[in-house]
């Protein structure tokens, strides 16, 4: 009697233990999924992470509208201020403390190796947006959990001269200003240019921020190419557009490609007929796009600038599409999820990830041309998505 | 040994057991902590080679080129000459010594302003020169291999040893008959001539010994974090942050700069992970305040809250001055 009493009992404590483990388990499972993101906020980067933040509440917003697998989700944002050290110690705050589910975001090369040198260590989930350099293409060439969604730099190189090629251009002059951005576009420029045919009349090298571009534009004009490649920041393409007319500088094209245009551009008469590279312009005719674009305006009441916001956008709704559709947060089940992604969202490009030279999942792999006509940017290549037509030899005159 | 020696030697040798146990007992639950206490550290040593030749009267924003030789060096040796990373980082060293001792030499009669814009133009050429040859990565930068296979409470200890080092250094530089030459110096170099002080090798002996820990962090700081690029190695910021610990925390002192730099570092990691956004504004407003304030740092704070304790009369004694 006293065993069958014991063994009662110890079946019911085995029972009641059983029970704890499950009823804990349910309300872990209640819990949000957690979603770390590093961004610059601050920096010299701010502005594109900002517009990141803003791209990244949109969707939150529409993810939790309907939650992910009953919860709700929760993101966690890490200023990493463009700061190597920081953006470590922010992927371990994240990890180790807020134990987050899966890392987004990205913006900086030198941030995500840092980043991604800790992630080597604990693997996640690294659904990133920025980072255009092949160094870490190479550095995660084996990591089958890193999806990539911003072309590398080489993609863009490629855009970049296979719309050259398709104006009909066949001479092209750099501007290049002299820090590390143009550089890398110097370096990448013959190689692409030789592979589309075009000859490289002369580079011409500025300081960023200078305020007088007319003897490198002067220099520029004598070598009469068909078009102006000018690669400067945000602060530079005003005094390149207006000092261009000054100087009487009309090529047939020019195509800068800053990270961002300045507020204001749109009205600048000088900038008319400027073409530029992007990943995604507000003028983008996709109906996601104009989605986007209106859900933008509600919420901020302003016009996103950057494709940063769209990018991020992306970044997280294809992250809680991957997570409902492998039912779980494990990592193999969200790795084999987001290789099955294909999502056609604002960007106006169908994201799917495949493999490139190095990496294993690489999302987007092709930039836009738009032109500035009568203060829009209006989408003129690739034919398949433009909304207007490239005004190529541009109309200065008229 | 008197009562009052054995209760300082206990203090320094509990905090010295804190600095090296609690950061990797945290580890074991909490290693965002210990990537913190590298990051405090790797500036502590920026901020303490910085303030041993201010200690000269001069004014460097040339730490960024001591930095990022030493990380260019050890990056470069270990990847293309296959060298292990410990030498890398010693030749690291040795080359921003060098580099040093050459600068010292040619910008000896500069003083005050013009000295620090010779320095800033020799880091600007350094990093645009970087940046255009192909053999340095140019402007794309070079993946550096990870020190110690990337063990990081491993990586933590090798940086409080240089920082120990360096500590130790300048405790006794300010102990020694050079804090008597180098303040002789700062204060008038012709009257520290007259007075017999070597004012060329002093000089030139502080900026060796300031650009040899600047060089070895760089290096550390490579095989830690894994990249370097021109814009980075070479940044404005790095000269700049290495000025702003001292003067917060108290020029020409050991514990002014270390101090400086651990409340900067983790101040600004406070406000970075709560206040977000504005962050940088009450951060800037709390440097300007203490510069403004308190002219002589931290430091200059104790000093003077010490002063007005009371306290037997000491035999002898010889601290190091604050804010001097």
């Amino acid at each position: 009697m006293n065993r069958v009493l014991r063994g009662v009992l110890g079946l019911l404590l085995l029972a009641a233990l059983a029970f704890a483990g499950t009823s804990q388990q349910v309300l872990a499972q209640a819990g949000p999924i957690k979603i770390g993101a590093i961004i610059p906020l601050t920096g010299p980067s701010g502005p594109s992470g900002q517009a990141m933040q803003k791209g990244y509440q949109l969707a939150l917003d529409e993810i939790n509208r309907q939650g992910v697998l009953g919860r709700k989700v929760e993101l966690i944002v890490e200023d990493d201020r463009g700061d190597p050290p920081t953006g470590a110690a922010a992927f371990l705050k994240l990890v180790t403390r807020d134990r987050i589910d899966v890392l987004v975001g990205g913006l900086q090369s030198s941030v995500s190796i840092a980043v991604a040198s800790q992630a080597r260590q604990r693997p996640i989930l690294m659904a990133w947006t920025g980072a255009a350099s092949p160094l870490v293409e190479q550095l995660l060439a084996e990591a089958d959990w890193f999806f990539h969604y911003h072309p590398w730099q080489y993609n863009n190189a490629d855009s970049t001269w296979s719309f050259i090629r398709s104006t009909g251009a066949k001479t092209a002059t750099l501007a290049i200003e002299d820090g590390p951005f143009g550089s890398s576009a110097a370096d990448e420029a013959p190689a692409f240019a030789r592979n589309y045919g075009i000859a490289i009349a002369s580079t011409e090298t500025f300081k960023t921020g200078a305020p007088d571009l007319t003897p490198m534009l002067t220099k520029a004009k004598a070598t009469n190419a068909d078009v102006l490649v000018f690669v400067g920041f945000d602060q530079d393409v005003i005094p390149m557009a207006t000092q261009a007319r000054q100087v009487g500088f009309s090529p047939k094209l020019i195509l800068a490609a800053p990270p961002g245009w300045p507020v204001g551009y749109e009205k600048l008469a000088a900038g008319n007929y400027v073409a530029g590279m992007a990943l995604w312009t507000a003028e983008n005719a996709a109906p996601a796009s104009r989605r986007f674009v209106q859900r933008y305006r509600e919420k901020f009441n302003e016009d996103p600038t950057f494709y940063w916001a769209p990018l991020a956008y992306t970044n997280l709704i294809t992250v809680a599409d991957a997570i409902r559709r492998a039912g779980s947060t494990d990592l193999n089940a969200l790795v084999a999820a987001m290789k099955a992604t294909s999502y056609e969202g604002p960007i106006g490009v169908p994201l799917t990830f495949k493999r490139s030279i190095y990496g294993k999942n690489q999302g987007f792999t092709r930039l836009i041309a738009f032109q500035w006509q009568n203060g829009k940017q209006v989408v003129v290549w690739p034919s398949e998505i433009a909304g207007g037509k490239l005004l190529y030899p541009a109309p200065y005159g008229r | 040994m008197t009562g009052r020696a054995l209760v300082r030697g206990g203090l320094l040798l509990a905090v010295l057991a804190a600095v090296v146990v609690l950061p990797l007992w945290v580890n074991r639950t909490q290693p965002y902590y210990l990537q913190l206490s590298i990051n405090v550290l790797i500036f502590a040593t920026l901020a303490l080679s910085w303030d041993i030749l201010a200690r000269t009267g001069q004014l460097s924003l040339a730490h960024a080129a001591f930095y990022g030789l030493g990380a260019y060096t050890s990056v470069l040796l270990t990847t293309r000459a296959g060298l292990p990373i410990v030498a890398g980082m010693a030749a690291g060293a040795v080359v921003a010594v060098v580099a040093a001792v050459l600068l010292g030499v040619l910008t000896l009669r500069l003083r005050g302003i013009y000295f620090a814009i010779a320095t800033l133009a020799f880091s600007e050429t350094l990093r645009v020169i970087t940046n255009q040859v192909r053999f340095t990565g140019a402007a794309t930068g070079l993946v550096a291999p990870p020190l110690l296979g990337g063990h990081r409470p491993s990586q933590y200890l090798v940086i409080l040893t240089i920082l120990l080092a360096l500590t130790l250094v300048s405790w006794w530089v300010n102990r020694s008959r050079w804090h008597f030459a180098f303040t002789a110096i700062r204060a008038n170099e012709e009257v520290a001539a007259v007075m017999g002080v070597d004012v060329v090798r002093f000089k030139v002996l502080a900026f060796a010994i300031s650009a040899l820990f600047a060089g070895i962090t760089g290096a550390f700081y490579a095989h830690v974090f894994l990249f370097i690029s021109p814009l980075e190695a070479y940044s404005l910021a790095v000269s700049v942050g290495a000025l702003v610990a001292p003067i917060f925390g108290g020029l020409y002192t050991t514990a002014g700069p270390l101090v400086g730099a651990v409340v900067l570092r983790a101040g600004e990691e406070v406000l970075r992970s709560t206040v977000q956004r504005g962050y940088p504004i009450i951060y800037g407003f709390l440097l300007a305040a203490v510069i403004l304030y308190m002219p002589g740092g931290l430091a200059g704070v104790w000093a003077s809250l010490a002063a007005r304790i009371p306290r037997p009369a000491r035999r002898g004694a010889r601290g190091e001055p604050a804010g001097s």
